[in-house]
């Protein structure tokens, strides 16, 4: 569903490098958490995912489209949850669902059916009709989510898609990202919660300075070592990273 | 007081990115030169544009001093610059003071609201005082100058610049924080502040049309007769758009008593104001400020869920106008100029026509038909149509939202298309409202106005691609307020700049081929052809250009 093949991204002309010559594929009906630490490069492989921004070499395709040659169709495929919550703060939570159902072209029927759908799952029918700006946090982060998902896409990218969310809207949310997958669809999430990233995972990125030091099934990163946590896992490969061990 | 500095040092680091310059500096020296080339360039820019003002305020002095009435040009730039700071301070106010991201911030610290509405108010006292300064020190230099003013002339200059924003500044933000203390009692707030805003506009035109309209009707002669020969007439009836600039006048022209109780009561009114002012800030501001950041109730009755479908582009030109038209601060500013022309085009409702000096050109304007009134008022369309930040602001104001744009899938031209058409219609709209005013306030003929609107439509074309590129070349999307992002952007600045040059050019164009003879008929063919082929270059190009930049803003 995702392939990344040798993609690089500097900022501040290269002095910055964000990340580095990252290759990885992710396949349809598996959930797959990207991790690491702050600053890590999570955020800006992400970006340049979902085509906001432009890596310097390398290629990214969705479910074989070109990002950066075929973004419109690749972008069809894709709903994505920043980390950000900024929103168009003048409109109504349903009017921005009712504008990302019109630029995805999501048929009548399917948006009221789904809208109906996610804003009770996330407890929000009642302030669909008030603007974002008069939002809470956790309000802004379940009217992206519900924006994310309207229109059913194959692959789901959120980042960082539980802050802010209740502990029912986050249990839906993880119940859905299970379901969504089931269904053989594709989940690419980032997270810092080491948990919820080793219960809902089928398969592991760990990030470190721009670098994708280690990808596999919890099994796989656990290399033998029984009873050893995702946790134990994280710091062990971060700390041997940044001592050159790799 | 104390904390007064901390919080406006503070502010002004950031708003200025004096902070940024200063890392910039130290740790990237490439920004930091990007950076001062900028400022050199809106430095130069700034010097020219005063340079060409002062060169025609000298000219104008030259033949009013020749007349016999050296004061006028001293007291029509006092005039003029006080009634612009009342009518774009009050925008600059219900943006900065009432819309700012920062209020919640702000709200938290332990800091009196009178200090917090202190420093907000200072900052944009420091930007008046920048206008003022550029548009009143040529004027009083030009005068002190050819006059043989003494010393005292030029102190008290200097003096009654730093107070000229004072009163202005001070009566918009009093209407202000009385049309936010209405509209937080209000349940649709932004709808109401929104029109609240632009009938305080439209009220303060009226005011000044009624004041300058204040002429007796009969003995016209006698009354300008009087106004000679007094000593201080003429600056008082100049001065009645906008009455304490009578006194900013007076106290700098005259040496006597009368001069220096003209100059007491200039400060001492901004001082009263002053005094009023702050109270009342302290008790109503931050309920004002405040009101504007009420987080939504959830979990009330649940509402039928009803979703219309539209196109893409129809989805995104249709957002675009719900963000303006929700935005008290881009509101204002975008739709101000609509009201504006209109009000202004309607002055001769207010007397003007009975001022026997003017009844000539009513004649010539209403009379037969002129290819000089018809590419005039087409001139004067284009520009109140396309002098707003609605195209030149349009990625700008998207802000930190903009990865949405970047993530939809909807092509680059397809959204451009839909912002453009959204800042085209609010230019033909504007230059509807003139065309309505044209008529009622003048009574040109519909034959005229539609011949005008025809012209002007295809320019705006041009303005609007122009002022979209201009904003994709360098958007800006780091802002605090929704004030920053269209008031303090370079692009709405510079758009304004390129509207200007395209109207000169097609005014000297037609100067040339009336000069030349040519007949009525060839010089609008002529201007229609030549709008007609660069909309179509400029549309074209907008697009294409937006193809490939969009992908590059990061």
């Amino acid at each position: 569903m995702i392939s990344i093949e040798n993609v690089s991204k500097s900022y501040a002309k290269g002095a910055v490098k964000a990340v580095d010559d990252i290759s990885l594929e992710v396949k349809e009906g598996e959930v797959f958490g990207f991790i690491g630490p702050n600053g890590a490069g999570k955020t800006t492989t992400i970006k340049m995912i979902t085509g906001i921004l432009k890596p310097d070499t390398g290629r990214i395709t969705i479910a074989g489209h070109d990002i950066q040659k075929d973004p419109v169709e690749a972008k069809r495929r894709i709903g994505f949850v920043p980390d950000s919550h900024e929103l168009y703060d003048r409109l109504t939570g349903m009017e921005y669902l009712k504008f990302i159902a019109d630029v995805y072209e999501v048929p009548e029927t399917l948006r009221k059916e789904n809208i109906e759908k996610y804003a009770a799952m996330f407890n929000l029918e009642g302030a669909l009709d008030e603007l974002i700006k008069t939002y809470s946090h956790g309000m802004k982060q379940k009217i992206v989510l519900i924006g994310a998902l309207l229109h059913e896409p194959p692959l789901w990218i959120l980042d960082e898609p539980m802050t802010g969310l209740d502990p029912k809207a986050s249990f839906a949310l993880k119940e859905e990202m299970k379901s969504h997958c089931a269904k053989g669809n594709t989940v690419f999430f980032s997270t810092h919660v080491l948990e919820v990233a080793e219960r809902v995972c089928d398969r592991i990125g760990i990030i470190d300075n721009g670098r994708l030091i280690a990808v596999g099934t919890i099994d796989e990163l656990r290399n033998g070592e029984k009873g050893t946590t995702l946790e134990n896992i994280f710091f062990k490969l971060t700390e041997a990273a940044e001592g050159g061990e790799v | 007081m104390k904390m007064f500095f901390v919080l406006l040092k503070a502010q002004l680091n950031n708003r200025y990115g004096i902070t940024a310059l200063k890392s910039n500096f130290k740790y990237d020296k490439k920004a930091f030169r990007k950076q001062i080339g900028m400022l050199a360039v809106i430095m130069f820019t700034i010097v020219y544009l005063v340079g060409f003002y002062s060169f025609l305020a000298y000219k104008l002095f030259a033949v009013t001093k020749e007349a016999g009435m050296p004061d006028i040009i001293l007291i029509t730039t006092v005039s003029a610059s006080m009634i612009v700071i009342m009518l774009l301070g009050l925008i600059f106010i219900l943006g900065f003071l009432f819309f700012a991201k920062d209020s919640a911030f702000l709200a938290t610290l332990p800091v009196k609201p009178t200090t917090v509405f202190a420093t907000k108010f200072f900052q944009i006292y420091l930007n008046e005082l920048l206008f003022s300064m550029a548009f009143l020190l040529p004027t009083f230099i030009i005068y002190g100058y050819s006059m043989g003013m003494s010393f005292l002339y030029y102190l008290k200059a200097v003096i009654v610049i730093l107070f000229i924003p004072f009163i202005p500044l001070l009566i918009s933000s009093l209407l202000s924080m009385l049309l936010m203390d209405f509209v937080s009692k209000t349940r649709r707030r932004d709808s109401v502040m929104v029109a609240g805003g632009i009938l305080l506009i439209a009220l303060i035109i009226v005011g000044e049309n009624m004041l300058i309209a204040s002429v007796p009707e009969n003995g016209n002669a006698n009354f300008i007769m009087a106004i000679l020969q007094s000593q201080t007439g003429l600056i008082n009836f100049l001065g009645r758009a906008f009455p304490p600039s009578a006194w900013a006048t007076l106290a700098v022209v005259k040496d006597n008593i009368s001069g220096f109780i003209s100059l007491l009561s200039f400060i001492g009114l901004s001082v009263a104001l002053l005094v009023l002012t702050i109270p009342l800030a302290g008790k109503i501001y931050y309920k004002g400020a405040l009101s504007q950041l009420e987080t939504a109730k959830k979990n009330k009755k649940k509402k039928a869920v009803s979703v219309g479908k539209s196109s893409p582009a129809v989805a995104v030109f249709i957002r675009e106008w719900k963000t303006i038209l929700r935005s008290p601060t881009y509101a204002l500013n975008s739709l101000a100029g609509m009201v504006m022309g209109f009000i202004i085009m309607l002055a001769p409702m207010f007397g003007g026509k009975q001022d026997p000096d003017l009844k000539g050109l009513f004649e010539l304007i209403t009379g037969q038909y002129s290819v000089i009134v018809l590419l005039a008022l087409a001139g004067l369309m284009t520009l109140v149509g396309s002098i707003n930040p609605a195209a030149s602001t349009s990625i700008s104001r998207e802000g930190t939202a903009f990865w949405i744009s970047k993530v939809i899938p909807v092509d680059y031209r397809t959204q451009i298309t839909a912002k453009f058409f959204f800042g085209y219609s609010i230019a033909v709209a504007a230059a509807l409202a003139v065309m309505l005013g044209a008529v009622i306030g003048f009574g040109i003929s519909f034959n005229v106005v539609l011949g005008s609107f025809a012209i002007s439509l295809l320019v705006m074309i041009t303005m609007t691609a122009v002022s979209v590129i201009l904003d994709l070349v360098r958007p800006k999307f780091d802002w605090n307020t929704e004030t920053e992002a269209i008031k303090q952007n370079m692009n709405s600045l510079a758009a304004m700049l390129a509207d200007l040059v395209i109207v000169v050019a097609y005014g000297g164009l037609t100067w040339l081929m009336l000069k030349f003879d040519i007949g009525d008929n060839i010089i609008l063919i002529v201007d229609l052809i030549i709008a007609a082929v660069t909309a179509v270059v400029s549309y074209r190009y907008m697009l294409k250009f937006a193809a490939s930049r969009y992908p590059q803003i990061e």
